[in-house]
């Protein structure tokens, strides 16, 4: 037998060893790892960099990026408005529908985004549930740039409710019951004690309604068509220059790729569990 | 605001009454705390001992019953009152000292009197008043994580009383602490509880720790102790058998001849306490150790030793047995 520190240092270098797991594992866990990593590989490898600043830089590259960025920003806002409470109430709140009520709110997660937009269009639209009487004011929501906002909500809201929910599980409500012992009202035991321990899911939560909204596409196109500088973001920006200018579609996609892995970064950063 | 040397009022708050039923649990409960007592609580674990400071705090609806507090009804299922818990003046010291983690030890401390309307600057010589009382001034600008277990707990305790309770419930505040901390803590907690005459409600599994600390607690003459139940007693009426640890005599064989009361018991640690030893025992089924007082010539006589099985024998005379003082649960029967 061979003795000395040369076995657990060899030991030490071979995969596996601590991890509790059967060798095999890596092999498929890797295969994985490469089916993610080599896509996005082979699309950098396309990327005609002498032109890539001009591609991106292009009157209809700039309007698709600034909308995407303005209508993500105020979806995520509104998903926050929204979700907070959401998610407050499934996490907290005791009531007979509770289940159902959680199932229906995470929904859009499931839908194909195609078929939010056409039932977006049936309750916003000009005939729709809400959008007919809106239209006898004169306010019309479908193919604007609310629309955009309306459709990368819809989308976007089960992500922010689904991270800040389970924060507030794990978090627990010790604390609360602390608080209000402590004389503090339901609201000041929120603003204080609820919202500082859960502000990591609550950030982690914006940031991924904000990049599902970046990269909503489906319900976009279906619900609020495709308009230059009105409703035409930047994943719509890239479906349709793929058509015509491929190494402009390839340019765009480096941007959303690059922002994507902010977006990782920052939420991987900031926090050790996310929600999602 | 009162702070720990603020002068005494003539009767302090926290006079309860209490009757709740909860059907899950099988709790039939009736408690009564006169104003300055400190009442301990006994009751294996699972006994559902703290179920009235559940009940107390608003933390748990019963099923029947009826709790004022200094003449307000802060439950009435009959007449449908329900009080919130931020409305009660009843403040909760538990096992964990659950300050915030995201708050400063004197932001912790502050809190109490920021949310009941107390300004910024008057909250924060709260904070300053009562971190000083707990002798955790030095803590003031760390974060809950940056302290140990004994240090939290201080400025649990300090955040709980800072918060002016009529009612303090106390719910094993010691138990999850090392045992080097615990003592001191114990006598701090004994000390600002007599200091304010705070009415406090003591929940404790270690039957020999409630005594001590309810003897401690109050004055030194124990009188004050109103109310103990075991769950584990097993017949007729819930009663407790209390004694000061100094009536604990320890014998290395069974002693025999005048009516003693001895039992055989485990050491599992000796206190050097001045001229005296104290020693502690291993914990019986459902109640907690013994604590015996013998002097130090008396300990190095016997060469006493953690891990020694001896007797401890107590004169009937030095017992006092409690009747449960309408502090009942059906759970023990």
């Amino acid at each position: 037998m061979i003795t000395g520190p040369r076995v657990p240092a060899r030991r030490r270098r071979r995969a596996g060893t601590g991890s509790g797991l059967p060798g095999w594992v890596f092999a498929p866990a890797v295969v994985g790892g490469i089916f993610i990593v080599l896509p996005l590989v082979a699309m950098l490898a396309r990327v005609q960099w002498s032109q890539f600043w001009t591609l991106i830089t292009s009157d209809s590259s700039i309007d698709a990026l600034r909308l995407s960025l303005q209508t993500s920003t105020a979806s995520t806002v509104l998903c926050l408005l929204l979700g907070t409470p959401m998610a407050l109430v499934l996490a907290r709140a005791q009531f007979p529908g509770l289940r159902p009520a959680r199932s229906l709110v995470l929904l859009p997660l499931v839908l194909p985004p195609v078929v939010g937009g056409i039932a977006l269009i049936y309750t916003y639209g000009r005939l729709g549930l809400i959008g007919q009487y809106l239209d006898t004011f004169g306010i019309r929501v479908a193919f604007t740039t609310t629309a955009v906002v309306i459709a990368q909500t819809f989308v976007a809201l089960p992500f922010l409710v689904l991270s800040l929910e389970g924060s507030l599980r794990s978090a627990g409500r010790r604390y609360e019951a602390v608080a209000a012992t402590l004389g503090a009202t339901p609201t000041t035991v929120l603003r204080r004690v609820t919202i500082p321990l859960v502000l990591p899911g609550l950030f982690s939560g914006a940031v991924l309604a904000f990049a599902r909204s970046l990269g909503e596409f489906g319900a976009t196109l279906t619900f609020a068509g495709s308009l230059q500088g009105v409703t035409r973001t930047l994943p719509l920006e890239i479906y349709l220059q793929r058509e015509t200018d491929a190494d402009a579609a390839v340019a765009l996609s480096l941007v959303l790729v690059v922002v994507a892995v902010l977006i990782v970064l920052a939420t991987r950063g900031r926090t050790s569990e996310g929600g999602l | 605001m009162t702070g720990p040397s603020a002068r005494k009022p003539a009767a302090p708050p926290g006079a309860v009454d209490l009757i709740a039923t909860i059907a899950e649990r099988g709790t039939d409960l009736r408690l009564t705390v006169q104003p300055g007592q400190v009442v301990a609580v006994l009751g294996a674990n699972g006994a559902g001992k703290s179920t009235p400071l559940s009940l107390l705090s608003g933390l748990l609806h019963p099923d029947t019953g009826r709790i004022t507090l200094d003449g307000q009804v802060l439950v009435d299922t009959t007449a449908g009152v329900w009080v919130p818990p931020h409305r009660r003046k009843v403040v909760l010291l538990a096992q964990q000292a659950l300050l915030f983690p995201h708050l400063t030890a004197a932001a912790n401390v502050a809190f109490g009197p920021r949310s009941r309307g107390a300004g910024r600057r008057a909250a924060q010589q709260a904070a300053d008043t009562w971190l000083a009382a707990v002798d955790a001034t030095e803590f003031a600008d760390r974060k809950p994580a940056q302290l140990s277990g004994g240090q939290a707990q201080r400025v649990a305790i300090a955040r709980a009383l800072a918060a002016d309770p009529a009612l303090l419930l106390l719910d094993e505040p010691m138990a999850a602490l090392d045992v080097a901390v615990a003592p001191a803590l114990r006598h701090l907690l004994r000390r600002v509880l007599r200091d304010t005459r705070r009415t406090a409600l003591l929940v404790t599994h270690d039957l020999i720790a409630g005594i001590s600390d309810g003897r401690h607690l109050v004055t030194d003459d124990g009188t004050r102790i109103a109310g103990l139940f075991d769950p584990a007693c097993r017949t007729g009426d819930p009663v407790v058998a209390v004694f000061r640890p100094s009536a604990v005599a320890v014998h290395l064989t069974e002693p025999t001849g005048s009516p003693r009361n001895h039992l055989p018991v485990t050491i599992t640690e000796l206190e050097p306490r001045g001229e005296i030893v104290r020693v502690h025992t291993a914990p019986f089924p459902g109640a907690g150790g013994l604590l015996a007082d013998v002097t130090v010539a008396a300990a190095a006589d016997l060469e006493l030793q953690p891990g020694d099985r001896v007797f401890a024998a107590v004169k009937a005379t030095e017992i006092t047995i409690y009747p449960g003082l309408g502090v009942t649960d059906t759970t023990a029967s």
